[in-house]
Formats: C-alpha cells, sequence, structure tokens
C-alpha cells in the first residue's frame, strides 16, 4: 500500500505540473497573440520609404571571431551591406589560432591603427587597432584569446556609438533588422536591450553570406529545429515582452545600450550562457537600483542561423544551453522574489526555474515513473495511453499556436506544401525528439550541479557557417 | 489497487484534455490552412491591382493620365499603401498630380471614411494618406485624433496636420511634443527637420524663452533643426541663468559661435563632469588654438568620459597637428588620439551630435 | 564601341536599384521616353550585367544596395575599359555629403536624392548623355 501511495503522490504532482505548465505557456500564448496583432497593425506605416533625418541612433555592431577564417569575410561584406543610416562594424579577433585575422587583412585591406581607447571594462590584452581603408566603418581588433564574453567586452570598449548589437560571426541578418530593432530605443528612452528574432536558415538559398530565399531543410533534426525556434521566439519571448520580463536575448543578435552595459559590468567572464547572463542580470541589477528600464522583444527583424544537423552536435549544443541557463539563473538568485522585482522577478525568474530549468528533472523522471508505474501495475494500460494522449495532444497544440502566430505575421515559408509538412514535424517532435531533448538537457543540468566547466565547445560545422543560438526551450 | 490511481478524476482530466486538444488541433490545422489560402487569393487579387495601378501612379509623375478609374473600398488600403509610397519617394509637382489622382479616383473619400471606422492599422493609412493630400476638410478630425492617448496614432495624426497646414499646427505640435513623453524624440525632430527650419524655428525660440527647465531640455535638443542665429540668443541666455546641469549640457552642446567663449572655457572647470565633458567639447568647436593648454588640463581630468572627449577636441582644434611640446606633456598614452586624423572629419559629425543626446542624459540621472 | 546616339537603335539605361516601387517608376518614365532598360536589382546582379551586356548609355545607380554598395560599383565600372566611359547617375536616399562625395570621387557624374523629382530627374539624365551638347 506503501507503493501505492507513493505512486499516487508523485502521479499527483506530475499531473499538476503538467496543469502548471500548460496554463503557462497557454497565456504567454494568448498575450503574444494580442502583442502580434497589435504590433503588427501599429506598424503599417514603417514600410512606407525611408528618409533619413540624422536624428537616428548610431549602431556599432560587435562580431567576434574565433577560428572563423572560412567564412569571417563572406559573413563581414554581408554584414556591411545592411541598410541602416549610421553604423560601424567591429569585429573582435579573439586570438584565433588559425589565419582569420591575415584573412580579414588581405580582404578588407586593413592597416594597424593604434588607436588608444582605455576601455572601462576589464579584458585581456589588445595587440592591435586594424582600420580597413575601403571601409571607413570597418574596424578589427586583435586581442589575446579569453573566450567570446571577453572579446563582446573589448568589443563595448571600442565601440564608437552609444547602441551596441552583439551578432555571431556567422548568422545573416536581414538587411532591414536593425532598422526593426532600433525601433524600442526610440519610441521608448527607458529601453535599455531589445532582442529580434533568430531562424533556422537549413534548407534556404544562400549566397556569399545573403539569404536568396527561404526553404525547408531535408535534413529531419533541423526540420524540428525550425518548429522549436518558432515556438521560442514567437510566443516564447513575445509573450513575456508587454509585462517587461523578456529574460533571454539571443546572442546571435541583440540591441543593448551600452552605458547600461558597462554599468552593470559588460559580460561575464567565464560563463556559458554570457548572453542569456547579461540580461538576467541585467533585470537584477536595474530592478535593485529601482531604476525605471525596459528590455523588449520584437518580433520582426530576423537573424538567420544555421542549426545543427546531427545529433552529437546538437546535443553538445543543448548540454551548453541548459548550463547556461542554470548559470544565468543562479548567478543572479536575488532577482527572484525580490521587493522591487516586478515580472520579471516574480512572473518570470519562478517560471523560468520551474518550468525550463527543472523541466528535463520532471520531464524524464516524470516518464521513467510511468512506465515503471505501468509495469508494476499502479497505472493500467489504457490510463497510460490516456495520458500519453493529453501530454501529446496539449504539446500539438501548443506548437500550432506558434505555426499560428508565423501565419498570422511573416509566413516565411510560402508554399502550401511547406505548411503541410510543418504540421507534419508538430506532430512528429513529441515521438521522441522531445523525450531526448529532455534527457540532453537533464545532461546539462547535471554538469551544472557536478560544476563541470564546459568548454568553449567548438562545435562541428555542417556548412560554411552555423551558429549557436539560445533557444529557450521545453521539450 | 489499479482504480486507486487510474479511476482517479485526473484521468477523466487527462481524457478532456486530449479530446480538447485534438479538437482545437484540428480547428488550427483548418484556420492556418484557411489562412494560407486566403493569403494566396489576397496575393492574387493585390498582383492584379497593381498592374492597373503601378503604371498609373508612374504615369502620373510625368503627366496626368486622362482616365483615372475608382478605387473600389476593398482596394483602398492596397491602394493608401502604394500612393502612399509613391508619393513620399518623390517631391515637387508630380506629388500635386498623385493627389488629384486621388481625389479623382474617390480615395480622398475612402481615407475620410476610414479615419473614423477603421482598425488601427487602417486609420494609421488613412492619416497618412489625409496628410500627404493636405486635405484641408480633415483638419479637425485629425487634429481630435492628435489628442488621442496611442501614441502612433496621436503622431501620425500630428504630422499629417503638419503637412496640411505646418504654421497652423506648428505651435500644437511644439506643446503636445513638450507634454508626452511617449512621443519618440527622434520622429518630433524628424518631423520638424522635415517641416523645414524656416518654420519650425521661431515657435522653438519663442517656447524656450518661457520654458522652465525641464521642458528647455528637451526644446534645446530639438534646437539643432532650427537656424542657429535665430536660436542662440535664447540659447546664450539660458546657458547664464540656468541652475540645471541638464540644461546646461544641452546649451554647451549647441554652441557654434565663439560669443560666450569665455562662459564655456571656465565650465571646463566645472565641479560636475557632464558639464566638463559638454564644455571640452565646445571648446573643440568653438575655441581657438589658445585653448590648447587649457584642453591638455582636461586631459588630466578625473573622469574618463572628459579626458577622452578634450583628447578629441584638442585633435579638432590643431588638426592633429599638436605642437611638440604640447604632447609631451599629454597624460597617459592619449598622446597617440591626438596625431589621429580622425574619422570624423569625413563623416559629417552627426556621431558626435547625437552621443551628445545620449551621454549626458544618462550621467546627469 | 558603338554610338548609340546615330545608330538608330533605342539607348539602354541600367537600372541598378532594390526598391521594387522605385525601380518600376524610373523604368516606366524611361520606357515612356523610349530608352531600353535593363533593371538589376542588387549590387551583383549589376557586377553581372556589367560583365554580360553592352555599355549602355547612361547608368542609374542606388547607393545603397545588397552585396555591393553603390560606391563599390562605380569603382568596377570604371576599371572595366569599354565602361570608362558611361555616364553614371546616382540615387541616393542618403542626403549624407560625404557619401556621395566619396562616389562622385570613385567616378560618378551626377546624383540625385530621394525623394526626387520625377521632371527633373528625366532632365537631367538628357543633360548627362549629352554631355558634348
Amino acid at each position: 500500500m506503501g507503493h501505492a501511495l507513493f505512486a499516487l503522490l508523485i502521479q499527483r504532482l506530475i499531473f499538476f505540473y503538467f496543469i502548471g505548465i500548460n496554463l503557462g505557456y497557454f497565456s504567454l500564448n494568448v498575450i503574444s497573440l494580442f502583442s502580434i496583432m497589435r504590433y503588427t497593425r501599429e506598424r503599417v506605416l514603417n514600410k512606407l520609404p525611408l528618409v533619413y533625418s540624422g536624428f537616428e541612433l548610431p549602431i556599432s555592431l560587435l562580431v567576434p571571431a574565433y577560428n572563423e577564417e572560412a567564412n569571417v569575410s563572406e559573413s563581414l561584406r554581408s554584414l556591411l551591406q545592411l541598410s541602416y543610416s549610421e553604423y560601424e562594424v567591429v569585429v573582435v579577433n579573439d586570438g584565433s589560432k588559425d589565419k582569420t585575422l591575415e584573412v580579414l587583412k588581405a580582404d578588407f585591406g586593413l592597416v594597424l591603427y593604434a588607436e588608444s581607447i582605455p576601455g572601462q571594462l576589464e579584458t585581456k590584452a589588445v595587440r592591435g587597432v586594424y582600420h580597413a581603408l575601403e571601409y571607413p566603418n570597418l574596424r578589427v581588433i586583435d586581442k589575446m584569446n579569453g573566450g567570446k564574453a571577453d572579446a563582446l567586452n573589448v568589443g563595448i570598449n571600442y565601440a564608437r556609438y552609444p547602441l551596441f548589437c552583439s551578432i555571431d560571426a556567422d548568422s545573416m541578418l536581414q538587411r532591414d533588422s536593425l532598422q526593426l530593432l532600433v525601433q524600442p530605443f526610440l519610441e521608448d528612452p527607458k529601453t535599455v536591450a531589445a532582442g529580434g528574432t533568430v531562424r533556422v536558415a537549413n534548407g534556404c538559398q544562400v549566397q556569399g553570406g545573403f539569404l536568396i530565399k527561404s526553404g525547408l531543410p531535408k535534413n529531419f533534426l533541423a526540420l524540428f529545429q525550425i518548429v522549436e525556434y518558432l515556438r521560442a521566439f514567437l510566443f516564447g519571448r513575445m509573450g513575456w515582452s508587454p509585462m517587461n520580463a523578456v529574460l533571454i536575448i539571443s546572442g546571435a543578435f541583440g540591441l543593448f545600450r551600452k552605458d547600461t552595459v558597462i554599468a552593470a559590468g559588460g559580460y561575464r567572464h567565464g560563463t556559458i550562457g554570457e548572453d542569456m547572463e547579461l540580461v538576467v542580470r541585467l533585470h537584477r541589477t536595474l530592478r535593485e537600483a529601482g531604476t525605471q528600464y525596459r528590455i523588449t522583444y520584437v518580433p520582426d527583424p530576423i537573424c538567420w542561423t544555421e542549426a545543427p544537423e546531427d545529433w552529437k552536435t546538437l546535443k553538445n549544443q543543448r548540454v551548453r544551453w541548459h548550463q547556461g541557463l542554470s548559470q544565468s539563473l543562479t548567478l543572479n538568485w536575488s532577482l527572484l522574489f525580490h521587493r522591487r522585482g516586478g515580472a520579471a522577478g516574480w512572473v518570470a525568474f519562478p517560471f523560468m526555474i520551474v518550468f525550463e530549468w527543472l523541466n528535463p528533472v520532471i520531464e524524464v523522471f516524470g516518464t521513467l515513473f510511468m512506465l515503471w508505474a505501468a509495469i508494476c501495475g499502479y497505472i493500467s494500460l489504457p490510463a497510460l495511453g490516456l495520458f500519453l494522449f493529453a501530454a501529446i495532444g496539449v504539446g500539438v497544440v501548443l506548437s500550432l499556436n506558434a505555426l499560428l502566430l508565423e501565419e498570422m505575421t511573416f509566413h516565411a515559408y510560402p508554399k502550401m506544401r511547406q505548411v503541410l509538412l510543418l504540421f507534419l514535424i508538430v506532430l512528429a517532435e513529441n515521438f521522441g525528439y522531445r523525450q531526448i531533448n529532455a534527457y540532453w538537457r537533464l545532461i546539462g543540468l547535471w554538469r551544472f550541479a557536478a560544476r563541470r566547466e564546459a568548454k568553449w565547445g567548438e562545435m562541428k560545422r555542417t556548412a560554411s557557417w552555423h551558429s549557436p543560438v539560445k533557444v529557450e526551450e521545453r521539450g | 489497487m489499479v482504480s486507486a490511481l487510474s479511476s482517479d478524476i485526473t484521468l477523466r482530466l487527462a481524457l478532456w484534455a486530449g479530446l480538447a486538444s485534438v479538437a482545437t488541433s484540428l480547428f488550427l490545422v483548418m484556420l492556418i490552412l484557411c489562412m494560407r489560402g486566403a493569403l494566396l487569393i489576397r496575393t492574387r487579387h493585390h498582383a492584379r491591382f497593381l498592374t492597373v495601378w503601378r503604371p498609373l501612379l508612374a504615369e502620373c509623375l510625368l503627366a496626368l493620365p486622362p482616365d483615372i478609374p475608382r478605387v473600389p473600398a476593398r482596394e483602398a488600403i492596397a491602394f493608401f499603401n502604394l500612393w502612399n509610397y509613391v508619393h513620399e519617394s518623390v517631391r515637387g509637382e508630380a506629388r500635386e498630380r498623385l493627389n488629384t489622382v486621388a481625389r479623382q479616383s474617390g480615395a480622398d473619400a475612402l481615407a475620410v471614411t476610414l479615419l473614423e471606422t477603421g482598425r488601427l492599422d487602417e486609420r494609421l493609412m488613412a492619416i497618412a494618406t489625409l496628410g500627404s493630400l493636405g486635405e484641408k476638410s480633415a483638419w479637425s478630425a485629425l487634429s481630435r485624433i492628435a489628442a488621442h492617448e496611442h501614441p502612433i496614432l496621436s503622431f501620425t495624426a500630428a504630422r499629417a496636420l503638419m503637412q496640411i497646414n505646418p504654421e497652423g499646427s506648428i505651435g500644437l505640435v511644439i506643446s503636445s511634443a513638450l507634454v508626452r513623453p511617449d512621443w519618440p524624440f527622434s520622429k518630433v525632430a524628424a518631423l520638424l527637420k522635415e517641416t523645414g527650419a524656416d518654420i519650425v524655428s521661431r515657435p522653438l525660440v519663442h517656447a524656450l524663452w518661457e520654458a522652465d527647465d525641464r521642458k528647455s531640455v528637451l526644446l534645446l535638443r530639438y534646437m539643432k533643426v532650427a537656424h542657429y542665429t535665430l536660436a542662440a540668443p535664447s540659447i546664450r541666455k539660458r546657458l547664464h541663468v540656468t541652475e540645471s546641469v541638464e540644461v546646461l549640457c544641452a546649451c554647451l552642446s549647441l554652441l557654434e559661435d565663439p560669443v560666450e567663449l569665455e562662459a564655456v572655457r571656465e565650465f571646463v572647470r566645472h565641479p560636475v563632469w557632464a558639464v566638463r565633458v559638454q564644455a571640452v567639447r565646445a571648446l573643440g568647436r568653438i575655441g581657438s588654438t589658445a585653448d590648447a593648454r587649457l584642453l591638455l588640463e582636461a586631459m588630466g581630468d578625473a573622469e574618463w568620459w572628459v579626458r577622452h572627449r578634450a583628447g578629441e577636441a584638442l585633435a579638432l582644434l590643431t588638426g592633429g597637428s599638436l605642437p611638440r611640446h604640447l604632447l609631451v606633456e599629454t597624460p597617459e598614452d592619449y598622446g597617440r588620439i591626438l596625431t589621429l586624423p580622425l574619422r570624423r572629419e569625413q563623416s559629417t559629425g552627426s556621431e558626435e551630435e547625437r552621443e551628445a543626446e545620449w551621454v549626458p542624459e544618462r550621467l546627469a540621472a | 564601341m558603338m554610338n548609340l546616339e546615330n545608330s538608330g537603335v533605342e539607348p539602354t539605361v541600367l537600372i541598378v536599384e532594390d526598391d521594387e516601387e522605385i525601380a518600376y517608376v524610373l523604368r516606366f518614365m524611361l520606357e515612356r521616353e523610349h530608352f531600353r532598360v535593363v533593371h538589376a536589382a542588387d549590387g551583383r546582379e549589376a557586377l553581372a550585367q556589367i560583365y554580360r551586356m553592352d555599355p549602355p548609355a547612361l547608368v542609374l545607380l542606388d547607393l545603397m544596395l545588397p552585396y555591393f554598395d553603390g560606391i563599390q560599383i562605380v569603382g568596377m565600372l570604371r576599371n572595366n575599359p569599354a565602361w570608362r566611359t558611361v555616364p553614371v547617375m546616382l540615387l541616393t536616399a542618403r542626403a549624407q555629403a560625404a557619401t556621395v562625395a566619396r562616389a562622385l570621387d570613385a567616378g560618378a557624374d551626377d546624383y540625385i536624392t530621394k525623394p526626387f523629382q520625377p521632371v527633373e530627374l528625366m532632365a537631367r539624365i538628357r543633360r548627362v548623355m549629352r554631355p558634348a551638347a
């Protein structure tokens, strides 16, 4: 009888967790549905031709590069062609072991330009500052290796403009994306950070760092990730934005106020998810100081990035993300239920802990428990089937909602056939992919708990470019 | 034991949840497919619309076409989109002809209808159209909308008013901008700039004479679009009477003539460093080589920004050719900045101006 | 190269412009004036045209383009012997004097800022194409 009681208790727990998480996601969904609708209506006039007035905010694009010799020039060329009134590109060569610097020197006619800018953030030593003769708005900073956070901090030190945008050397920005991403800073001077949408570029036609035509990949892992990214961005972030509780801005594409980030201490050395950690820390420090601020998600600026297409790379990525999430949360623990924490401290942070951070524990052990209970006869097989039915059903609804949001806004995949394929993926991801994802994240959690230092993982490349982007995601 | 778990209410809930999910999923799938179908049909309609109206609008850029069809109500938004796009791409009498086309096709009446009854996006489109048209009859409706609480709606209406009658609405726009923090600074500034310094200078200066410190900070930031000669007296006066650090910074960042050189030199030693930053930058613009020593002194300032800006100002004053005996005295390795041919000289200096708006604002807080 | 003015063939204009609407309007106006129009929507297409087509009577060039910007294209054009003397007229949304100056330095002949006056544009096109007159 003891076992039965125990089983009942656990089952109840899982059940309430299940209800909680789905209600949570459902609410986010409803919020983002309305905010996206309002957003697209409000922006209807943004499509008219731009007349530059000279009152736009200039932006520094920071591009950390580590062993990127193969593609750094192509991506730089595409970054130099964004349609924005005034911006500069600062490439930070983080002590690459390959010929990244040499390639840049040759392709862009770099000249050494000893410019003394005593930085406000502590970083590894800078070896040289290069200017490009052909491109007055391009500089390359060569520094000792110190990791991505350190490279970004050097970029911040050398950025000329009050706003900086962190970009992975291998992601592709849509040409109008800066113009769109800067809007919150214009509309609300309290804005300190804004994140855009990251999409999976696999299957798209790419040429010389430019996306020619969107499309769906053949690889099914990449297909699963397309749906994941849609969920994560379209409602995972849009839902939090109206509450000013966006805790994640992708490292591949975010715009920040330089002085605010410097005041918060810049990117943190030695963290795995330095992008997420920074945003959570911004929330914490600004809340603690009682400063009025806004951190916003903007749905239409789009950055394309390649998702891993093999199990091993994907696994490493997910394990690392979850370690990063763990660090971001634990390093900023005092935001949780802080007196002035607002929605970030009282809603998003606890939500993130329970439904993102600890989710793999519940998901993996919950599944194992149900199997055990079924085997031991505590749950009948039909009952088990029923629970599975409900879990998968709700998951499908949430994913379909993301597809609906996509259909309402961007419809990036224009063919009817593509829509049907995405429906299939939404269904298929529930049989195996989500469970494996939960398991990977559990490993991440375990590694974090075991305080294993994750290395700056060098992901295996599936094509000439790729990028680890952070997606908060449940299995 | 089996029944302990399975006859549970949770089981019934799970069943409902599952069934509800299936139903919702089917509904969503249908919805998405319908939306996609509608999208395809819309795209086709739009293509047809473009084959009619694109050549018509293009033709009227050079001469008025003889036959102008009427715009059906369901194509109103598509028409406004295209028409406004072309309208904003051209200048001069082509705009007049575009206006004639809009009037003869009945699009003006459609805009008036949507202005009152449309959804948010339709209203915005209608407002923009009436503004481009210079539709005087919409004046009172637009004035009402300009006071609406929605920031984008009200600002778009304000812009339309300015297009219809700039002299008559500049007062309203300035006074609204001063009390509406939700109107983006850059958009208001762009509107003032597009309206033109001839029209906006005097009202801005007038408002500045009357304004308290809080409002003058904003007015001074807008003052960049005004004629400097008209604005200068009020700026100079503010410079001497204000107690506010922010106002002081804003005034200093605007100075373009050496009339106040003596005062600026004193501000280089002001106790608040945000003021010192603006003072050294002003010296870089209006100072003489006699100020090199003062700037060198500022390069030893306790605050990084003052040192940095002083270095740049010095480079600007001396054109990157600081006398060697001064270079030796330069603290730390700032000497190197001074020998740089600054990029700013090529790039119009707008970076400077805009950073000026950002830095002190944060520092004074 | 052949003398387009006297050959009896309609003179060709290459439009390099990524804004679909503006490209349409330009093509329409030029065809009205009996020009043959070739359109390149980005820097790469423009570059391909430089190698593919006979030098046109005029290049109408937007400054901000994907792949290569207008300044780079002017440079490449001027490096191609056949295209060295083709008149290049810039269309620019940027009212930034510095950028225009760089493009003129690179070898462009004239420029017009967006929003543009259609009548003025056509007049300038006629002038640029008959530099001797």
